[in-house]
This record gives C-alpha cells, sequence and structure tokens, in this order.
C-alpha cells in the first residue's frame, strides 16, 4: 500500500487496477467511507417512490419517505439475505421479498412475517429485522448522496471547493435534470480506469477520439488527429482537497455535441449568459458557456457541454458497470433537450461511438497490469508537474494549461490519502497541506 | 422522453402484439428473406456504406430502446421507462457509417469479425400500401482483439418499403433490447 501512490512525483502502480486485495480495501475504505451518488431527487418526487441505486457492490433501495425526506437501505432481506425488491424504480408503500414473503414498509421497518405467531411463536424481535439503513443520506441541488459510515463528514464539507465549480451548472445554470432512466453496460476494466480519465484528460481527446471529432463535426473536431492543441490559456485544470477534480475548455460549451445541436445550445445559452454574469459574475458566466470534464470521487463522473452523467459502478477489480444518464438544464425547450439527449446517447451513451472509442483504454490498462512484470510499472501523471499553482478568483489546486494531468494527480493524492486514514476522526477538514503537496510535486 | 409502450406504437411494432394476418406469398416472403440474408451478409463483412446507400431509406428512423425493470402492476410511478440505446435518423446512421470506415478509427484496426444468425421470419402488410412489417429473430456475435466476444441476441421489427422495381429498403428498425445492462460492452455496431 505504501508505494501504490507517489503523490510527490505523480505516479501510481499498475497494481491498482487488478490487486484483488486491494479492491477489497477500497471496498472498506472508500466505497465503504464516502459520499456515493444514489440518485437526483425528480426521480423520486412522491411518498413510496423508490430506485434501486449502487453503493460499491451493494445494492440499494433509494425511498422517498412520508415526511419528504429520503432513506435508504440495502436492498437484502433480513430473513436469509434475498434481494427485497427486483426491479429498478417504482412507487411502493411496502416491499414483499419473493423468498418467505417478508415485508417491509417504505421506512425499512419489517411490517410482515407470514406465519409469525404459528412459527416463531414471538421470537422474532421485529426492530432488530428491519432494513438495514445507509448512516447518511444528503441532497446537493438535488443530486442525492449516501454514505454507509456514520462517522463521515458531511455532504457539503465532503464536496468543498469543488462545490463552486459544481454550481456553475448545478445552480447558476437555473438547475439541471437527470433525463432518465439511465443506459446501463458491462465494461471490462477496474472502475477507477474511466473515472481518472473524465477527472482530467483532455490529452487523450483528438487521439482516441480523432475519428469520432472528424465526424462530429463538432467544436471539439479541430482536434481530431491531434492536428492541432488548444492555444494557450485556452482552458485549465482544476484538483480539490477530496480528490474531486475537473478539467475546462473555456468558451465552448457544446463541444463534443454535433454542430446542429451545438449551435442550438449556444443560442440557447446566449439568452441566459446575462443574467448568470449579472447574479454569479463574469467569471462564472464564462465558465457556464465552458465545457467541463470532470469525476466526483470516487466514481462520479459528468460533462458539462456534452451534458454527460455517469457513474461507474465497481464489479470486482476488472470489471465494472457504466449508468449514463443525459443532463439537461431545467428550463431547456423540449425539442432541444431531446437533441441534447440524443446527442449524449450517441456520443457517450452504450452505442455512442465516442464511448466505444475509450473502451479499449481502459480495459487494456486495467487488464494487462495480470502480467506480473506489468504490474510493476509506474503509471505517469507527471504532465504539467511543477506547474501548479493557487489562484484568488478559483479554489483548488489550478494547472493552467488546457491539457495537463493536475487533476489525475489530485485524484490519487487522496484516494492515497483515504485508504491510510484510519477514520473521519482523525482526519482535520482544515490542513490545508494538500495543496502544498501538489504544487510541490516534480519529477 | 417516451415510455416503451408509447415507442412501440409510433414504430409500428404493436402490430406483432396481436397475431396479424401473415403474408404467404412464397415469391414475396422469399424476396424479403433474401433482402434481410444480404443486409447481414453486407454487415458482416464491413460493407457498411453500401449497406447504407443501397438498403436504407432516405426517412429511416432506427430506434433501440432498453427497458428500465419495473414491477408489471406499477401504476403509481410514472417517469419514462426505455433508454434510447439507438434514436437515429439517415444523417446520424451516415456519421456512425463515416466513423467505422475512417482510417484513425482504431477500434476497428485490426477488423472485428461478426457473424449474424438470422430466423423466424414473419411477414405482414405494412402501414402503407407499398410497405411491410417484417419480424425476425438474431443472434449477432462480434469478435475482436484476440479474447474479446460479444453476443447480442434480440427480436427485430423492421418495416420495409416496397421499391417501384420490386426491390425493398428498410424505413424502420425498432429493437427493445431484452438485456436491460448490456453485456456486450457498446453497441457501435448495427444491429
Amino acid at each position: 500500500m505504501d508505494d501504490l501512490i507517489d503523490t510527490k512525483r505523480g505516479l501510481q502502480s499498475a497494481s491498482m487496477f487488478i490487486d484483488p486485495h486491494l479492491y477489497e480495501v477500497e471496498m472498506e475504505k472508500i466505497f465503504g467511507r464516502c459520499w456515493l451518488f444514489l440518485t437526483h431527487e425528480s426521480a423520486i418526487p412522491n411518498y413510496g417512490d423508490f430506485v434501486i441505486a449502487k453503493m460499491g457492490e451493494d445494492e440499494v433501495l433509494v425511498v422517498r419517505q412520508a415526511d419528504g425526506t429520503v432513506k435508504a437501505f440495502l436492498n437484502v432481506c433480513r430473513h436469509r439475505g434475498a434481494r427485497v425488491c427486483p426491479v429498478e424504480a417504482g412507487n411502493r408503500r411496502a416491499f414483499v421479498c419473493s423468498y418467505h414473503g417478508w415485508s417491509y414498509a417504505a421506512d425499512g421497518s419489517l411490517a410482515t412475517v407470514p406465519f409469525e405467531k404459528e412459527l416463531y411463536g414471538g421470537k422474532i424481535d421485529r426492530c432488530a429485522h428491519g432494513l438495514k439503513e445507509v448512516a447518511k443520506v444528503d441532497s446537493y441541488r438535488g443530486f442525492l448522496f449516501g454514505n454507509f459510515d456514520p462517522g463521515a463528514i458531511s455532504l457539503e464539507d465532503y464536496l468543498g471547493d469543488v462545490r463552486w465549480y459544481l454550481d456553475i451548472w448545478m445552480e447558476a445554470s437555473g438547475g439541471v435534470e437527470l433525463i432518465g432512466p439511465p443506459a446501463r453496460s458491462i465494461v471490462h476494466c477496474n472502475w477507477k480506469a474511466p473515472t481518472e480519465n473524465f477527472v482530467g484528460d483532455a490529452y487523450h481527446v483528438g487521439w482516441t477520439h480523432a475519428s469520432s471529432l472528424a465526424v462530429s463535426r463538432s467544436m471539439f473536431s479541430p482536434m481530431s488527429g491531434n492536428q492541432r492543441l488548444p492555444p494557450a490559456g485556452a482552458g485549465a485544470q482544476i484538483a480539490t482537497r477530496f480528490g474531486h477534480g475537473l478539467g475546462i475548455l473555456y468558451d465552448v460549451n457544446p463541444g463534443g455535441q454535433p454542430a446542429q445541436t451545438a449551435e442550438k445550445i449556444l443560442a440557447w445559452q446566449a439568452t441566459k449568459k446575462g443574467k448568470i454574469a449579472e447574479k454569479y459574475g463574469e467569471l462564472k458566466a464564462r465558465f457556464y458557456g465552458s465545457h467541463l470534464n470532470g469525476s466526483l470521487f470516487p466514481n462520479v463522473s459528468y460533462l458539462w457541454g456534452t451534458n454527460t452523467f455517469k457513474i461507474w459502478q465497481p464489479r470486482g477489480p476488472s470489471e465494472t458497470e457504466v449508468w449514463t444518464w443525459a443532463i439537461a438544464e431545467k428550463d431547456t425547450p423540449e425539442d432541444l433537450k431531446r437533441d441534447i439527449y440524443n446527442g449524449v446517447h450517441g456520443t457517450f451513451g452504450t452505442a455512442g461511438y465516442w464511448e466505444a472509442d475509450d473502451n479499449d483504454n481502459m480495459e487494456s490498462a486495467s487488464l494487462l497490469p495480470t502480467g506480473w512484470q506489468s504490474r510493476k510499472l509506474r503509471l505517469n501523471a507527471q504532465m504539467g508537474i511543477g506547474n501548479d499553482t493557487v489562484m484568488d478568483e478559483m479554489p483548488g489546486v489550478i494547472g493552467q494549461a488546457a491539457i495537463g494531468e493536475t487533476s489525475y494527480r489530485g485524484y490519487y493524492r487522496f484516494y492515497d490519502e483515504i485508504l491510510k486514514l484510519p477514520s473521519w476522526d482523525a482526519f482535520d477538514l482544515n490542513d490545508e497541506g494538500w495543496k502544498q503537496q501538489l504544487i510541490d510535486a516534480d519529477c | 422522453m417516451e415510455n416503451a409502450n408509447q415507442i412501440v406504437k409510433t414504430m409500428g411494432a404493436d402490430v406483432w402484439d396481436g397475431d396479424p394476418e401473415l403474408i404467404a406469398d412464397h415469391d414475396l416472403l422469399h424476396r424479403v428473406q433474401a433482402f434481410t440474408n444480404r443486409e447481414a451478409r453486407l454487415l458482416d463483412t464491413g460493407r457498411v456504406r453500401e449497406w447504407l446507400d443501397e438498403m436504407i431509406h432516405p426517412d429511416i428512423c432506427y430506434v433501440i430502446i432498453s427497458r428500465q425493470l419495473r414491477y408489471i402492476e406499477e401504476r403509481r410511478y410514472s417517469p419514462p421507462d426505455s433508454v434510447f440505446i439507438y434514436d437515429d435518423d439517415h444523417g446520424a446512421l451516415n456519421a456512425r457509417v463515416e466513423q467505422q470506415l475512417h482510417p484513425q478509427n482504431w477500434r476497428v484496426n485490426p477488423h472485428e469479425a461478426y457473424v449474424r444468425i438470422g430466423t423466424n421470419l414473419e411477414v405482414t402488410k405494412g402501414s402503407a400500401k407499398d410497405r411491410l412489417f417484417v419480424r425476425t429473430n438474431w443472434h449477432l456475435r462480434r469478435m475482436r482483439r484476440q479474447y474479446e466476444i460479444d453476443d447480442f441476441i434480440y427480436s427485430r421489427h423492421d418495416e420495409l418499403v416496397i421499391t417501384p422495381d420490386q426491390g425493398f429498403k428498410f424505413v424502420k428498425r425498432f429493437i427493445a433490447f431484452p438485456e436491460r445492462c448490456v453485456q456486450g460492452r457498446n453497441m457501435t455496431l448495427f444491429l
């Protein structure tokens, strides 16, 4: 574990993509303690509405309560451990296990046990056999997260500096919705491989996606085949305290959308930018019209501009289930919303050609370290190292280049920290030393 | 977005919900079979440009959905239950063909190999006099790189336009893909 991540030099061990023991540690230390995305509030507006979500490999039932709050429970019957709810979404006042018929109320309490009196003779402790509740559930701008650790820091603290950037599209835009249900598919890669890619890999775009860029006739198309680098000052890379990071390409918001849709989005955004600048300032208004690629630690990714929202659900060290939604501003006209939706699923959905471009890289990077020698290699995230800095107007540690690996380094800096952290009690929220770690890093 | 039942109707695939009168004209059936066989051959052998130009109608509506799992008796929960994996017109299909043929499409170099096995052909009258609804079942296997094998098994609901020379063009394709979570990595291939 000690030599897994070298934050000082921006290196990571290739074995982190394949090691089954490490995977178990990740489930305990990361997925057992970090805030994990569950669903969007709009998917469960009414009492009894529910969706199934994943927290690591645990399946959870996320249910709107009678008082309007949301609770989440393991989708596991407390009798013999069978799945309680076999569907993905719906509305129920009670959930009945299909094995022996134990049923649970929407608040997770054990409601009925068939032949309870006759077969158990009144000896079953109902209070101890409710569905196992997820310790914490909280919402940020409509995005619901859960945390298994009752001692975890708050969601707001956990998002920390990245809220400043999330607020650009989650709040200043007027609010967003996730258009569901999600597309779902299996990729044979480690869950970190796509998450690290989205956190800050603008480098691969021109090359991996050369053919997709060429045919999409999008604002990103001039990068096809690495014909052109973004000019100096065209963007930035941002790393934050808890591994959340992003990359920005200024003023090209609908970057990956096909040309026709991009034109419509630009026209739509032009109607809103003035008001956003007035209320939130010129910088945030500029970011609203920029393309953001980012990940929230550990396994959420988003593209603001290509309107994609993804979860990378781990299924063992070498398999990941991908869930993909389209993001749309709530007040977007319906016809444009549909164009955006088609743009998302045509690029990053199950049949999206950008998605398929990425699959091979993520799978091979994840699977080749099964080789005894290959797993001993160090992976390199040194681009821009030594140039990271802090800026007054933007929170976090900033790499001042459109293409760089600052946010990779930030992601793995926290990955290393959380793996070694004994408990949240030992965590000092006010410690700013993490910034210096990144700024002082060098080859 | 819409619910699956609405999409099925829009695509005309609800004709197969009952028992429509099947066409028994052996010559016509043979020609339809030959047409679908040719499509499978073109797609299996990478001739996607010919497929699009010669077999696909300019008004093509090419739809593949994935349906969220819900209780059969669900009444109170109404958000859309379907994801459009494909919702392509001719222009979108053309972009996919261009991408497949692009020299910098690293995925298809080395070539991917495909085998399509089609069966259960049924044909009935289409939505207009010069149209036919065709239902078939398919097993499509994609083999690529050294070890990758992806299988796609599905029922396909097509509508064909009969052209003036008594040939055909696909004008609608609808597939409700039966795996909720697609096991085959991605679906950047034509089903």
